[in-house]
């Protein structure tokens, strides 16, 4: 005990004592500095007085950061003041990362929801609607996208993940490089180009319909390198001494694959494929050149042009009018909705496959 | 496969169960072991000790087919197990690492198995759907019991592998290895990332499987050497870059109180290098 009351002494080392202790800012001093800033912002936009023609908001967040640096050099002294100023940098940065995010989402919102019912999204279409006038639904865009990404998501799932697992666990030499070679080929097509190869090679040359199927192929072509890429990330990622275990125990490659290997990395491969799939559904572009437009449903995925989310709002803001926007803005909405069911199912069964500690 | 079990007594006596003949070992065009021969009698533990970048790992690694799974690995020389070479054209490597379990130095248990389905996992995955229920219960608690692992987990079996601690883990590992039945135990630095306890725990343990397994360790640590083997093999190099050899091998007791090679004595006093 008697011991213990010395703990917080400084230490002396010759004639200048080792000192542990400092002075410190007090805990609300970011806070104070922000609101230090936004004063500052404020001001610069009522009365018009600004440095070198910057924006009020510019100059809030420039003020915020010289404030808090400054306050900090004063009080702690220069680590502490880089420290502080770095720390400030990213939490900026990742505001500003976010404000186009939560700007584009709040928009859509609220343009979107006057429109936006069940019955605009499940029952009603664009058939014998004046298309300048109000009224009509999504009913057959919804019917169009789900069925183009799902029957791209089916193609594109399996042949996508065998790549990955061929890769990851059996490539090795030329083949192997020169699939990795034309994955990342493909990963950089532009969807257009995607879009004018089925065009050219599956309805031109080789004579079928446009058709959702024909736009379902274009979109495969966009999926396939992102489903390989993430799988094969994620496969990669798996620890060897996993599969060394598995293979130790006398386990078949194959099994130590399926059972082993997949069911580690498989909460990583869903999130992948999420992703894929929520990147193609906006996809326009190729829906265009591929399957075109679609005032009604069409349920025959294989024979003529089939409505899409993407192509509905293209159509509709090219009508020009009050209501056509409207409905434009609706369509986006529904779009958003759609994907981020995607990712919420996909958070949902990769958290649950994910491997547990407890 | 079948020949130990129906042998007679007196033969197994006298048989090795495991013989290295002439045994070099490449990853690619690089010699990583030269030339070992070696004998290892059935329910005896030998311990293989040597410097780091000897080859003792790449030995053992070979005595159950996993150094061909590292890409270019191969070896020249016999491997023979109850008689039979392993490395035959018509072996089938997966059939010999079913008699021959190995312990890895880190724990390895699956992430995403319970402990119940990491003992059965070699059951379970080597064929679908054969054995049944009450089976693997059986095989769950006699391999559990046989790792010094069942009354600590008795009660959470459905738990994942993954939140036991590392000394249990390597048990688990320990119990998964000897659930399928193997005939030879290798084990492969297993108590290097354990604590003391979790040591002793694993060195009783070798002590009583040695008497329904031939097992070999390989270790960095001497004292672990003298307590645990019977027989211990002493690998050295000569240099960097070149291959391991077998120095000397021997009984235990031999080679910590009287070695007869000039390099093992410089080793085991801590003369070395």
């Amino acid at each position: 005990m008697a011991l213990r009351s010395n703990v917080h002494e400084p230490i002396a080392m010759g004639d200048d004592p080792l000192r542990l202790t400092g002075q410190r800012l007090p805990r609300w001093a970011p806070l104070a500095s922000v609101v230090a800033g936004v004063v500052i912002g404020l001001a610069v936009q009522i009365t018009g007085i600004t440095v070198v023609g910057l924006a009020p908001a510019v100059m809030a967040v420039l003020a915020f950061l010289v404030i808090y640096t400054t306050w900090t050099l004063a009080v702690e002294g220069r680590r502490h003041a880089v420290d502080r100023l770095a720390t400030a940098l990213i939490y900026s940065a990742a505001t500003l990362a976010l404000v186009p995010l939560v700007w584009i989402l709040i928009t859509v919102v609220v343009q979107g929801i006057s429109v936006l019912s069940p019955q605009f999204l499940f029952v009603d279409t664009m058939r014998n609607v004046n298309p300048r006038a109000a009224g009509g639904g999504v009913a057959h865009a919804v019917l169009g996208t789900v069925q183009q990404v799902g029957i791209a998501t089916l193609i594109s799932v399996p042949v996508g993940l065998l790549t990955a697992i061929y890769l990851s666990e059996y490539g090795r030499g030329r083949l192997a490089r020169s699939i990795n070679f034309f994955v990342d080929v493909m990963t950089g097509i532009p969807s257009i180009v995607a879009g004018m190869f089925i065009y050219t090679f599956w309805i031109l040359t080789l004579g079928f319909p446009q058709s959702g199927f024909a736009a379902a192929l274009a979109l495969t072509i966009l999926m396939i390198p992102v489903v390989v890429r993430s799988a094969e990330e994620m496969l990669r990622i798996v620890p060897n001494e996993l599969r060394e275990g598995a293979l130790a125990l006398g386990i078949p490659k194959y099994r130590v694959i399926l059972k082993v290997v997949l069911p580690t990395a498989i909460s990583g491969i869903i999130t992948g494929v999420m992703l894929a799939i929520a990147r193609v559904t906006g996809e326009t572009a190729p829906l265009l050149l591929t399957t075109f437009l679609a005032q009604d449903v069409n349920w025959n995925a294989f024979d003529g042009s089939q409505a899409s989310l993407p192509t509905f709002i293209w159509d509709q803001i090219a009508r020009g009018t009050q209501s056509s926007l409207d409905r434009a803005w609706a369509g986006a909405l529904a779009l958003i909705l759609i994907v981020l069911t995607f990712y919420a199912t996909a958070r949902i069964l990769a958290s649950r496959y994910a491997p547990k500690e407890r | 496969m079948n020949s130990t079990s129906t042998m007679l007594p007196d033969s197994v006596e006298t048989k090795n169960r495991i013989e290295l003949e002439d045994l070099s070992i490449f990853y690619g065009d690089f010699m990583a072991v030269e030339g070992v021969n070696l004998q290892v009698r059935p329910q005896s533990v030998m311990s293989f000790i040597g410097p780091s970048g000897c080859g003792k790992s790449t030995v053992l690694r070979s005595i159950d087919r996993m150094h061909e799974v590292t890409p270019g690995a191969h070896i020249r020389g016999r491997v023979l197990l109850d008689g039979e070479d392993i490395y035959a054209p018509n072996v089938d490597p997966v059939l010999v690492r079913r008699m021959i379990g190995m312990v890895f130095q880190r724990p390895n248990p699956f992430p995403t198995m319970s402990i119940y389905e990491n003992v059965v996992a070699g059951m379970k995955l080597e064929r679908s759907g054969r054995s049944k229920k009450s089976h693997f219960d059986e095989v769950v608690e006699r391999s559990l019991r046989g790792a010094n692992l069942w009354e600590e987990v008795k009660d959470r079996l459905n738990r994942p592998g993954a939140g036991l601690s590392g000394g249990q883990q390597q048990r688990l590992c320990i119990a998964r290895a000897i659930a399928v039945q193997p005939e030879v135990l290798l084990m492969d630095e297993p108590c290097s990332a354990l604590d003391p306890i979790s040591t002793l725990a694993i060195e009783d343990l070798i002590h009583e499987l040695k008497n329904q397994y031939t097992i070999i360790i390989v270790t960095h640590n001497m004292q672990q050497a003298a307590r645990v083997s019977d027989e211990t093999a002493f690998f050295n190099l000569s240099g960097v870059g070149q291959p391991g050899q077998l120095i000397e091998v021997g009984p235990t007791t031999e080679i910590f109180s009287n070695p007869k090679n000039q390099q093992t004595e410089d080793y085991i006093s801590g003369r070395f290098g």
